[in-house]
């Protein structure tokens, strides 16, 4: 009796049970989830297909390796390829797989960034791929360093040629330059989320849902058109978007001539006498000479020494003469109007209020 | 000097930095139902024969040290949250007489304190060397005089001319009762002007426990 041994179910079928007929006992195309891939060794699949085998001109049954080899082999797997970060309020980290399907050496020559401003791989993962091996590493996205809005690619280039991308697109944070408040506008409320009830006892039963204050403002601001211009694009999608939003009476100046490279800021103002930095999570830094706002993360504020610490170190040349200040707050614009078009300035109406992040 | 008794287990008191009183209200607000039916008679039901203060102040201030003072008292209390004594500014009281000191009465005209009984009652003087006293009411006295003699917990600490009485009000417990909004004109290094608004309310039920 011959047999036919199934490597997928894993026991002996008598052949004579099926008789000569045109049966693909598996079937010719399959769906292999990615995920098989991505946390696991490269395992080994081979595909049978059970079909009637000419040979000497007669039909006999006989298994025949299909082609679905090609379909995993001799080529780069990326997991993954697209990642679709939505809206970067704090830093995200994706697990990144390259696994060389090859069965020989490939050489990863260079990642190409397009358009991918602060995001980062945490190790090196160029070089040779051993036929086979897998490599991984986690791609890190930061939420303030970087464009507003995401939307590149990073190119693979292989030895071996092909094409091999990943796309990432998302929303970061967006600064804008409404710092130069105008005074009458200006008001600033601090609010506690707050159950307040009085029983039949007459009794108030008072309950914070939170216990620190929400921070909200109105005001207007005067705004010039060479920044409205990356500003409006900002605004346009105000909806569902976060802003680094300044606290415009609390500003600071750094002792230094230059915040390129700084990690932790000394300041000239005596700061314990500020009442909202120490818990602003941002600061707003504003280039006069070129009217942007750049935002970065505070890691920790010394009163005592004056220093504000930054989560990560400015990478941008921000001469102290050119510069404004401030701390800032996570929030959303309630609502922004542009009013007062004249010339080269205009005034933007807006309300903001804070996040928690 | 400031000399403070009476205040009972909470200590959370506000006086300080003063309002603008020329914007600077005392609502009574009412603390009772009306029923009637269409062709009866209009009944009240008072729940307690006192009416709640509502007060809408006004700070302005100057420096960064003022507004860290309203700001931090304002987070202290974790917004509406916690009760606290806080200073009526509405110059309620007179002062009839001289006061000598260990005195351990005052004598007040035209107050009609006695009507009312209020054994709740706190007040604070303050004098115009700046001195501020703050006493509670045990009891009360009508003399022949007209005036109200009203007995203190504690002695006065020092001798008081009617003319040296700056401000005599009343002290009353209190949450705040809305959100911490400040208008900023100008903030300039250490200079900062502008103006905190508040709206305080009394707690009349819960002066039993404290």
């Amino acid at each position: 009796m011959a047999y036919i041994f199934s490597i997928f179910e894993g026991f002996l079928i008598p052949a004579t049970e099926w008789p000569e007929r045109d049966l693909n006992y598996f079937p010719t195309t399959a769906n292999v989830a990615i995920d098989l891939l991505k946390d696991k060794e490269p395992i080994l699949l081979t595909h049978f297909t059970y079909n009637n085998l000419v040979f000497g001109g007669a039909k006999r049954s006989g298994l025949k390796a299909s082609d679905m080899y090609d379909i995993f082999y001799n080529q780069i797997w990326l997991s993954l390829t697209n990642i679709s970060a939505g809206l970067v309020s704090t830093d995200q980290y994706y697990n990144f797989y390259i696994w060389n399907a090859y069965t020989q050496k490939v050489n990863l020559n260079q990642i190409q960034n397009n358009s991918l401003d602060g995001i980062s791989f945490s190790s090196d993962i160029t070089g040779v791929y051993n036929p086979l091996v897998q490599k991984s590493t986690v791609i890190k996205i930061q939420a303030v360093n970087g464009q507003p809005v995401i939307n590149g690619s990073f190119g693979f280039l292989f030895d071996v040629g092909g094409n091999y991308n990943l796309f990432i697109t998302g929303l970061r944070i967006a600064t804008l330059p409404l710092v130069h408040i105008i005074p009458d506008s200006f008001e600033f409320t601090l609010t506690y989320a707050l159950v307040n009830a009085v029983n039949m006892f007459l009794k108030e039963q008072r309950r914070n849902l939170v216990d620190m204050p929400l921070r909200s403002y109105k005001a207007k601001a005067f705004i010039d058109d060479t920044s409205f211009g990356s500003a409006r694009t900002n605004l346009d999608q105000h909806g569902g978007k976060l802003f680094a939003i300044a606290i415009p009476f609390e500003k600071i100046t750094p002792v230094v001539n230059n915040l390129n490279g700084l990690s932790s800021i000394a300041v000239n103002e005596d700061i314990s006498k500020y009442t909202e930095i120490t818990t602003c999570p941002l600061l707003v830094v504003y280039q006069k000479s070129t009217q942007v706002a750049y935002c970065f993360e505070v890691d920790s504020i010394d009163t005592t020494n004056k220093v504000i610490k930054l989560q990560y170190p400015v990478t941008n040349n921000l001469p102290a003469g050119d510069i404004e200040i401030y701390p800032a707050i996570y929030g959303i614009i309630s609502n922004i109007s542009q009013e007062g078009m004249a010339g080269k300035f205009s005034v933007v109406d807006f309300e903001a209020k804070e996040v928690f992040i | 000097m400031q000399s403070i008794t009476g205040l009972g287990s909470l200590s959370t008191l506000f006086v300080y930095p003063q309002p603008d009183l020329d914007n600077y209200k005392v609502e009574y607000l009412d603390n009772g139902d009306f029923v009637s039916f269409a062709g009866t008679r209009t009944i009240g039901y008072p729940y307690i024969p006192v009416s709640l203060r509502k007060i809408t102040a006004s700070y302005t201030f100057k420096t960064r040290t003022d507004f860290q003072t309203l700001n931090s008292f304002y987070k202290f209390t974790n917004g509406q949250l916690s009760r606290f004594w806080l200073a009526c500014w509405s110059q309620e009281f007179n002062l009839a007489q001289n006061v000598n000191a260990n005195d351990p009465y005052i004598m007040v005209s035209f107050s009609q304190l006695t009507t009312k009984n209020d054994t709740n009652l706190r007040f604070f003087i303050i004098t115009k060397e700046g001195d501020l006293i703050i006493r509670k009411v045990t009891s009360y006295e009508v003399e022949t005089t007209g005036y109200e003699r009203v007995m203190l917990d504690t002695a006065m600490p020092i001798g008081l001319n009617i003319t040296d009485v700056v401000f005599f009000g009343r002290l009353i417990l209190a949450r705040h009762a809305s959100d911490f909004v400040v208008k900023i004109q100008r903030a300039d290094g250490e200079d900062m002007i502008g103006q905190v608004n508040l709206v305080y309310q009394e707690v009349p039920y819960e002066y039993s426990e404290v």
